[in-house]
């Protein structure tokens, strides 16, 4: 009996060491200690004999059995390794060849840059309105202190609608007027929008721009406000250490008004071809709202005061990205597109 | 405008260099800046005179020209036709630089030693093209640096005066501004104001238009060139000297900023002037030589015959100061500036006289200016003063303002104590008066933009600086009356289309009319004075210009070009936002991977559809449905609407086979969109708490079924009282005209049934099949076999 077991055992070993697979593995277990296995069955024929028989034969059978069971569970994990290794071996790829090209598109750079400035005046409390493309020339001129016959009209070519009194708004200024008739102080507001002149296009110069209009409405609004708030502006849009100034300039709907010069962004002052030597780049419109745009919304000017500006999206785009054709702006060339 | 930096010195003293003096004006509100001089560059370039001019022996078309300084002559090859003997011309002497980079060394020109360049403007970078070489007026002398023989030891400044400040437009006017910045006193030429007769015919007829009219007759003038220091400072200031008469009105106006004319008096039918409206159909000579159709709404200047002058902007051909001119009749008069507007921009003529007068000309420089110019004529021409009269049909008022002075901490944060602003507003000619804690300040005439305190206030701060005005932080007070602003639809969409590969494009609102019809858009507006037939109507859809853009990058080569726009369009029910959308090309990009995938992989109606549904139909109630009538340019069998709630938001499939491109175009209006955006945030919905049951459905049905009546019945089928919903997905199509017959259609669906309530039986779910497949019998579909 004891060699039967020995040599069961040796078989056992031999066969277990021998498995290329876990098939023939399995294989081996069920010949040895599967319910007909050959251990199993003298397990199972112990209860037969001899009691001292029985003893030493059961001891040294389960003996074998653990052993066994701890080789076939060993060489398990040793063949189940080898066989992830071979999957993996098979179904290795040239990680190196392109990947899906998902494409992404662009927002235009005119919109990132009105919503860049729109965003920075939000964050300083100013709410956003619109307005109308097409206007009556009371919105467009007269109530913003432009009347009919006024050389300041000169600066503003119109496009008028046939057979039509109204005409394409030439600035976003006449939104104030129609904020100011809703709403009363205070108010701080922007308006984003699109603008016409009626001009021949080159360049620097576009039919059609787009315009970030600002107005702020109370009872103590000075000057020194509009100056804080659009150096503010400048320093969260090109940087803080762009200088800026602000000199005389006239609207007929700010009193006093002013021109704001940026430090040149391209020379940083130097003077170059881009600011023409003055090392200085004109940059935006502003001035305190004037008493008569206030008469024409029954606001009273004694008791409030306020300040306006109008940035040039186009302008501010352009430093912005250094493009120096505004028609490209229109083009819409995906070359030129899917770099923004 | 042109100014010249010595006749501001005529002024005001003041130290200052031209360039200071430009910035001094930038930053009082006149842009202002000194050109930068050409003739910097002009070293060892000088004034010479052409002594002889011989052919040279060795080519026909060049000359050998002896010039002399004055002290040498020098022997110069010239190849240019208009140099002759007598001139006075720019000589670039050996070692010269011009602008160009050209330098002039010892040169021999077919044999002939030349000893210099006689140059043009061109070469000397004084213009961008010039014929033959620069003569230069025979004043000059000989000898002299060209750069001071040019400018006469003068400056150009080249100014822009705000179309509020007539005032400005002239040398006094630009003095009286340095003059206040440098608080130093403004000092006027003197008038000789003589009390003489006042025999002139002038009759005012129209006294709205005309508040005042001097005229004075000057006689026994010698019309002659003018003198040097005349035609010099003209010259500096871009104008052509042309008489002595016709040269000091423009000097007068230059100077003062005030306009006159001169009438030869003798031309003058009845020696008499009438200022009255043009009659209907009258008829104009110029002095631009042109004819002008006069209407009656303008204004001229008339003999007994006819009209000799359109008031305040141009004289006319007969009256003009001539050679033989005797006796002048001299205008120094008033005009309303509406009427100057208007009628210079009928007529299209905008004289230096007209510009003025359409800003504003003051009531006393009209008196003013016409002394000075008397005075002048007097001691140039030899002529004298016989008759002046001075004619008004109003009383002028200076405007009066009351300042306060604590008014400027209020508006500018900048205080002013009464003395300063005293100060400031007497240096600008204002006569200021204490009024308790105000000022009353009369307005001097010449200033018409200072009307209200608002403006004085103004006068303050920019004599006394910007650079004082504090830069104060303003307290952040978020308006929130209106609660948080949702984001809108619109920037949801453009967030979504970018994220899918589209770029958005920004267009011109206009549209030529011929790429309206090519897509049988009708324009709701015109314009009526467009400069190009690109502006000639308003775009009515988005589609003109994103097809302008295919066009554009189809031809660059772009196989796939995806576009998305939002702006306003304009359409018979008013202007309106608009989101449209373009794709055409290959819905992925061309890959390595592709192998033998059967799914389309260019757009088509399927790509852009699940494109809007993506967009618009997650989390909202819209709905895409047929379009019984889409715009004329959509292939009505691959399109369909956007809609909500029965409201049309907008359309979207292929565009028709006749634009020879496979196009998928899109078009919605954004505030309808907005309209019925859901803005209620989602509430949640329980998750599966008993499993689903998943059954399949394959069925046979008719071709003219559209797919959206099947799905709904079988949605409709499961009663809602059952707490269960089922969804239903699409999982193939199948057609076969042998086997299904050639007007029905297979479709394989597979459905969930999710429970709410409890765990559904296989019984349940039989008889809920067997419902749905009843009710799809009643629409002659059956199952398939």
């Amino acid at each position: 009996m004891l060699e039967t077991l020995i040599e069961i055992g040796r078989q056992a070993r031999h066969s277990i060491e021998e498995a290329g697979d876990i098939e023939t593995l399995e294989k081996v277990r069920v010949t040895v200690l599967g319910r007909k296995g050959h251990l199993t069955e003298i397990l199972r024929g112990l209860a037969g004999l001899p009691i001292e028989q029985r003893k030493s034969t059961g001891e040294q059978a389960n003996v074998l059995r653990e052993e066994l069971e701890r080789m076939i569970a060993d060489k398990t994990a040793t063949l189940k390794r080898k066989s992830i290794g071979e999957k993996l071996a098979a179904d290795r790829i040239d990680t190196t060849l392109p990947g899906f090209p998902f494409s992404r598109g662009r927002f235009h750079p005119l919109r990132q840059t009105l919503e860049e400035i729109s965003s920075i005046f939000v964050s300083l409390g100013f709410s956003v309105a619109e307005g109308p493309e097409l206007e009556t020339d009371w919105y467009n001129f007269e109530a913003l202190n432009i009347p009919p016959d006024h050389p300041a009209r000169d600066n503003q070519d119109t496009f008028y609608l046939a057979g039509d009194k109204r005409l394409l708004r030439t600035h976003t200024s006449p939104v104030q007027v129609h904020v100011m008739e809703k709403q009363n102080p205070p108010l701080k507001v922007i308006v984003p929008g699109r603008v016409f002149r009626n001009e021949a296009t080159d360049a620097t110069h576009s039919a059609i721009f787009h315009q970030v209009e600002g107005l702020a409405v109370d009872e103590r609004i000075t000057f020194s406000y509009l100056k804080g708030i659009l150096t503010l502006f400048v320093h969260r849009f090109f940087g803080a250490n762009v200088d800026l100034r602000f000199r005389p300039s006239h609207f007929q709907f700010t009193e006093p008004s002013a021109e704001v010069d940026i430090q040149c962004t391209i020379c940083k002052g130097a003077g170059c071809r881009i600011c023409k030597g003055t090392g200085w780049l004109e940059m935006l419109g502003c001035g305190m709202v004037h008493p008569n745009v206030f008469k024409a919304v029954n606001y009273d000017p004694e008791k409030y005061t306020g300040f306006a500006f109008g940035i040039g999206v186009e302008r501010f785009a352009m430093f912005k990205y250094g493009v120096d054709d505004i028609r490209l702006f229109y083009e819409n060339n995906l070359k030129f597109l899917e770099q923004f | 405008m042109k100014i010249s930096y010595l006749w501001l010195k005529d002024f005001v003293a003041f130290d200052e260099s031209p360039s200071d003096i430009a910035r001094m004006l930038t930053f009082l509100g006149i842009e202002a800046t000194v050109p930068s001089a050409a003739g910097a560059t002009w070293k060892n370039v000088i004034t010479a005179k052409v002594l002889d001019v011989q052919k040279h022996p060795n080519a026909d078309k060049l000359s050998l020209c002896s010039l002399t300084d004055g002290q040498s002559t020098f022997s110069v090859v010239c190849g240019a036709p208009n140099v002759a003997a007598g001139q006075v011309v720019p000589l670039a002497l050996i070692g010269a630089e011009l602008p160009g980079g050209l330098k002039i060394g010892k040169a021999k020109i077919r044999g002939v030693e030349s000893q210099g360049m006689i140059c043009s403007e061109r070469e000397l970078g004084l213009r961008e093209e010039s014929a033959g070489i620069m003569v230069l007026p025979d004043s000059i002398a000989p000898g002299k640096p060209l750069a001071e023989a040019l400018s006469g030891g003068d400056t150009t400044i080249e100014v822009e005066i705000p179309t509020n400040r007539p005032d400005a437009l002239s040398h006094a006017g630009i003095a009286r501004e340095i003059a206040a910045k440098l608080r130093k006193p403004v000092t006027f030429p003197d008038t000789k104001q003589k009390s003489i007769p006042a025999d002139v015919n002038v009759t005012i007829l129209e006294s709205e238009l005309c508040p005042r009219y001097t005229g004075a007759i000057i006689e026994n003038v010698t019309v002659a060139p003018s003198p040097a220091w005349m035609a010099q400072r003209l010259e500096k200031c871009g104008l052509r000297p042309i008489n002595n008469i016709v040269d000091i009105t423009n000097y007068v106006l230059l100077e003062m900023g005030h306009p006159l004319h001169a009438f030869d008096l003798d031309k003058l039918d009845g020696k008499a002037l009438t200022v009255r409206r043009a009659q209907p159909g009258e008829k104009f000579n110029a002095l631009d030589g042109k004819e002008y159709p006069l209407a009656d709404s303008m204004l001229v200047i008339a003999d007994n015959s006819r009209a000799q002058a359109v008031a305040g902007i141009i004289g006319g051909a007969d009256s003009g100061v001539s050679q033989s001119t005797r006796s002048i009749l001299l205008e120094s008069a008033l005009f309303a500036p509406y009427s100057v507007r208007r009628t210079s921009k009928t007529l299209g003529i905008s004289t230096d006289s007209s510009y003025r007068f359409e800003r504003g000309c003051s009531w006393d420089s009209a008196e003013l200016a016409g002394w000075r110019a008397i005075n002048l004529i007097e001691e140039l021409s030899g002529g004298t003063l016989r008759a002046r009269k001075d004619v008004t049909t109003k009383t002028f008022v200076p405007v009066n303002i009351t300042l306060r002075p604590a008014r400027a901490a209020h508006l500018l944060d900048v205080p002013f104590t009464s003395k300063e602003a005293e100060s400031i507003l007497s240096l600008l000619g204002c006569k200021v008066t204490p009024a308790g804690d105000a000022l009353s300040v009369d307005v001097p005439s010449w200033r018409l933009d200072l009307k209200q305190e608002t403006d004085l206030l103004e006068e303050l701060i920019r004599i006394k600086g910007y650079e004082h005005v504090p830069t104060a932080v303003m307290p952040v007070m978020p308006d929130i009356r209106e609660g948080k602003k949702a984001e809108s639809a619109e920037n949801i969409a453009r967030a979504r289309l970018a994220s899918l590969g589209f770029s958005e494009a920004v267009n011109y609102s206009f549209s030529e009319k011929k790429s309206l019809e090519f897509f049988s858009l009708e324009p709701a507006h015109l314009i009526a004075n467009p400069l190009s037939k690109e502006n000639e109507a308003l775009r009515p859809s988005l589609l003109p210009g994103l097809w302008k853009n295919f066009i554009l990058n189809s031809g660059k080569g772009n196989e796939r070009i995806l576009l998305f726009e939002t702006g306003t369009i304009f359409t018979k029910a008013g202007e309106r936002k608009s989101l449209a959308i373009l794709a055409c090309g290959n819905v992925w990009e061309q890959w390595w991977a592709w192998k033998n995938n059967s799914a389309p992989r260019t757009y088509d109606y399927y790509f852009i559809k699940g494109i809007i549904e993506s967009i618009f139909c997650d989390g909202n109630k819209f709905t895409v449905t047929e379009n019984s009538a889409p715009s004329a340019y959509f292939h009505p069998g691959q399109s369909a609407r956007l809609e909500a709630n029965g409201t049309m938001l907008g359309e979207f499939g292929m565009l028709r086979p006749e634009y020879n491109a496979t196009v998928a175009f899109a078009e919605f209006d954004i505030s309808a969109i907005e309209q019925n955006w859901n803005r209620q945030p989602p509430l949640y919905e329980s998750l599966d708490r008993f499993p689903p049951v998943k059954r399949d459905l394959s069925i046979l049905a008719p071709k003219n079924i559209a797919f959206s009546k099947i799905s709904a019945t079988v949605s409709a089928s499961v009663p809602p009282a059952k707490n269960i919903t089922l969804s239903c997905r699409l999982d193939d199509i199948y057609e076969d005209d042998q086997k299904l017959g050639a007007d029905k259609r297979s479709y394989t669906m597979n459905l969930t049934f999710h429970p709410a309530t409890h765990t559904l039986t296989d019984q349940e779910a039989g008889q809920l099949l067997d419902g749905i497949i009843a009710d799809l019998q009643k629409l002659s579909i059956s199952l398939r076999a």
